[in-house]
């Protein structure tokens, strides 16, 4: 379960749409986010309590809606923004 | 109908489509209220092998506001859970059920009620509670009674809970009304005419998914007084029953992951609101919002679409309707408001100036000795817009309304049409369908008795 919610913070994360998540392979993508370390992005995810969805609201703003359990919260990050579409665009290119 | 697939994406999700509510005094525990919140519309009794069940993924509400602000003040969740008991067989049962703990009942749903009420920490009422199977036959379920009589759960404080399957008791003649507004009773009056006919009741031989809650009239009330006076503002609830999924879903191989905070997706106060109201370009959005928001769909109340088709499917027929272009002030009070004092003798149930879709109940009226299902049009106070029974026949009802019959309530310079107080679609209550005890809808026929549903 935490490996599947680790892929689906990336995966869905990096498109801003649950749509189209499996275009990415798996963790080993997350070293080739620009600037991500690894330890960034491997959170103890059963103290969080469960599946984590970020979806990209406003790339203009760089705002994320962050959802786990029955929360969420918009977290403003114009760089975490930027880098994730870097992403989405690369793997557009790729498909 | 009701509200069964009345909206695009709800006609997609059945698990979550709200299809009916009733609310009245329980006529064997009149110091009681029940509440029944019905969902997926139009079950097959033989819709096996994966037979009709709530959605785990699913949070199912009846809402109550006794204040007045069109706000939830006492609200009961329902989460169900599905087990597996043998994970080896394709079957849903593999044997007689013969009780809730048979071992050859294959796939088993059991639920939880939590109270929430304004102002206070959610409240888990009961859990683990078991719901009965489905009626499949007379080998599966040989003693279906049986089963669906232990599935009544009793809680803290008095109420009584059952969710499950049931026999639909919302009666329609749904191939005709969708045949172009068609009422086979006077269809030789039609723009296209066929000789006149009885009505069919589309839905006597069909099942529904039952939420159901007993609970004592002081536990509804604002103060926890006990509701005697008719004329208290405090004797009277409004209710809404919804249906809502977390906001993200993803696919995950053969299962979901699931985040975020709940978002509603059906929701129902008054019956046939959302299906003959609302626009089908906003049905969507109506299922989303909350009824305090509804001063936005005022104006399809106020100038109904159906009050303008009648006079032309039924050419001459309607020309006092035809010819009133005022704001229908009466069926603005009746859906979403509530009827204030003086307009009926001894009767009220305004609960708010601002427009919300919610089922008013004075719980002051007493249930009647002999009841109509025709409600406050047919005389009795107890019944339908007063709250809603489960033999109440809501689309005579709302057809008559919305033909004119109730303008002189609000507009006495308005002489209905002689038509307007007969329309009907040709059905009514049948027998077998009710019980005369909680939850008030009957044992679901077996798929085995109707195989062709």
């Amino acid at each position: 379960m935490a490996e599947m919610s680790r892929r689906t913070l990336l995966k869905t994360g990096s498109l801003g749409l649950v749509a189209g998540v499996a275009a990415l392979s798996g963790i080993e993508r997350l070293t080739s986010i620009p600037g991500l370390r690894s330890a960034d992005a491997e959170p103890d995810l059963s103290a969080i309590g469960g599946d984590v969805v970020a979806h990209i609201r406003d790339a203009s703003t760089g705002d994320v809606a962050i959802m786990v359990g029955t929360s969420e919260v918009v977290h403003r990050d114009p760089q975490l923004v930027g880098r994730l579409l870097a992403v989405a665009r690369q793997t557009n290119q790729e498909d | 109908m009701s509200s069964h697939r009345e909206a695009p994406s709800i006609s997609q999700d059945p698990v979550a489509d709200n299809t009916d509510l009733y609310a009245f005094v329980s006529p064997d525990h009149p110091d009681t209220v029940t509440l029944i919140a019905n969902y997926i519309p139009l079950e097959g009794p033989a819709g096996g092998p994966n037979f009709y069940e709530f959605g785990h993924d699913v949070l199912y509400e009846i809402h109550v506001d006794n204040d007045g602000d069109n706000g939830d003040d006492v609200v009961y969740q329902f989460r169900f859970q599905t087990t597996i008991r043998n994970p080896n067989t394709f079957l849903y049962n593999t044997g007689p059920i013969t009780s809730l703990t048979s071992s050859s009942w294959n796939r088993v749903q059991t639920y939880s009620v939590t109270r929430v009420r304004e102002g206070h920490k959610p409240e888990i009422l009961g859990s683990g509670l078991t719901c009965p199977p489905v009626n499949i036959g007379p080998r599966s379920t040989p003693n279906y009674n049986a089963l669906a009589t232990a599935a009544v759960h009793t809680l803290p404080g008095g109420i009584k809970v059952f969710a499950g399957q049931r026999r639909e008791g919302f009666f329609v003649d749904l191939g005709a009304i969708f045949d172009l507004g068609d009422l086979r009773p006077f269809q030789n009056l039609h723009l296209i005419p066929l000789a006149a006919a009885p009505g069919v009741d589309a839905t006597k031989d069909l099942s529904i998914h039952t939420i159901a809650i007993q609970v004592p009239k002081t536990q509804l009330t604002p103060d926890g007084s006990s509701p005697t006076n008719v004329a208290d503002p405090r004797s009277v609830v409004g209710v809404y029953a919804s249906a809502s999924r977390r906001k993200s879903r993803i696919m995950v191989g053969a299962g979901q992951a699931q985040a975020g905070p709940w978002v509603q997706v059906s929701r129902l106060g008054n019956p046939l609101i959302n299906e003959v109201i609302i626009p089908m370009s906003q049905k969507d959005m109506w299922n989303s919002v909350d009824p305090s928001t509804d001063a936005q769909f005022l104006g399809f109340v106020q100038h109904p679409e159906l009050a303008g088709l009648l006079p032309v499917l039924y050419p001459g027929v309607f020309p006092h309707l035809a010819a009133y272009s005022s704001p229908r002030a009466d069926l603005a009070a009746i859906l979403m408001t509530g009827i204030p004092s003086g307009i009926i003798g001894g009767f009220q149930n305004l609960t708010s100036a601002a427009p919300a879709d919610l089922l008013r109940l004075n719980m002051a009226v007493p249930p009647s000795s002999s009841p109509n299902p025709l409600g406050i049009i047919g005389g009795d106070l107890a019944g339908f817009p007063n709250g809603r029974r489960v033999f109440d026949d809501a689309v005579t009802i709302e057809i008559r309304a919305i033909a004119g019959v109730t303008i002189p309530l609000v507009d006495p310079t308005f002489t209905p049409d002689g038509a307007a107080a007969l329309v009907a679609d040709g059905t009514g209550p049948g027998s077998g369908r009710y019980i005369s005890h909680f939850p008030y809808l009957a044992d679901p026929k077996s798929g085995f008795d109707v195989p062709a549903s």
